[in-house]
């Protein structure tokens, strides 16, 4: 039953992802200064939302891990890293190309991009702490998952206390209504995918612990016979 | 090596689909100062790599879900199969 609502709610937020969203991006109007390049933010902005909200959403889950150990929480905050790095790269990747066009430059060392860059630094430093981290990764990889998320308020004020290339927070806030259509219609069909994604990368993580409690289990009843 | 071909190959199409979609769309891009041709990077172009690239990323992000799924689904199954048979000795 449930995997069958996440196949559904999966297939519509691809669809609305497709359809609706591509007919608002249409239809908002081009941005006066900036031209066409500017519909890049319609994906980029909500992808870097979703980068910082699956960063907390790890902080959070890794401070539960790290003074009541679980396994939901531990799999949770690995799976939200997961995304943040999917995120986190496809941020980066449009910045890189919207910076070209719009500032003449792939990449400046601006404190809003620079924190994102760390942020997504963090996030890939746990996952190989996952990976090669050893018997004590899981508390090594909490500990960098807690950096992560004190990361997250940085970037979102970075381009307010510094003085950036990078627009400040209250664009978003100044857009039109066909603008401002656009940018939620991509945002909640990639929160859900998101949501869904993390949902699947978490079942996954456990059924691996399962699988490695069901090998000491074969070990004992070897060492039985 | 067979993931890494077909990543590639999901990162063209959704490119390729992208530049389709963005095909003879006008920039709308207006330099302030400076030769147009010189400052005039592209903007279709970027804007499509750009959209086709967070659109592979996704798929390949799932590929690698499915592909570590079913991994853990075989290896589940022969774990509890062996144990089974263990077991019944």
């Amino acid at each position: 039953m449930r995997r069958t609502a996440a196949v559904v709610f999966f297939g519509l937020a691809i669809s609305a992802l497709f359809i609706t969203s591509a007919i608002f991006i249409v239809n908002a109007p081009l941005e006066r200064v900036q031209g066409l390049i500017q519909k890049m933010m319609y994906y980029k902005v909500p992808l870097a939302w979703l980068l910082m909200l699956a960063t907390l959403v790890c902080a959070g889950a890794s401070l539960k891990n790290l003074f009541a150990p679980s396994i939901r929480a531990d799999a949770l905050a690995k799976a939200s890293v997961e995304i943040g790095v999917l995120t986190g790269a496809c941020v980066l990747i449009t910045g890189c190309l919207w910076a070209k066009k719009a500032w003449g430059t792939w990449w400046v060392w601006d404190a809003r991009l620079t924190t994102s860059l760390l942020l997504w630094v963090i996030l890939l430093s746990y996952l190989l702490a996952r990976a090669y981290g050893g018997p004590a990764s899981e508390k090594l990889s909490a500990a960098l998952g807690l950096f992560a998320g004190a990361n997250v308020p940085l970037v979102y004020v970075s381009s307010t206390w510094w003085r950036t290339l990078h627009p400040t927070n209250q664009v978003v806030p100044s857009l039109n209504t066909p603008m401002r259509l656009a940018l939620y219609s991509s945002l909640i069909p990639l929160l859900i995918i998101c949501a869904i994604l993390t949902a699947i990368a978490v079942a996954m993580i456990e059924a691996s612990k399962r699988l490695d409690n069901l090998s000491l289990d074969i070990e004992d009843a070897e060492d039985v016979e | 090596m067979k993931l890494f071909k077909t990543s590639i190959k999901v990162l063209l199409f959704f490119v390729m689909l992208s530049a389709i979609a963005h095909a003879g769309v006008d920039d709308g891009y207006v330099p302030a100062h400076g030769d147009l041709d010189k400052e005039n990077v592209s903007a279709p172009l970027f804007t499509a790599i750009g959209y086709g690239v967070i659109w592979s990323a996704f798929v390949i992000f799932l590929l690698l879900l499915y592909r570590r799924m079913k991994l853990l689904s075989d290896k589940l199954k022969a774990a509890e199969e062996r144990l089974r048979k263990l077991e019944t000795r």
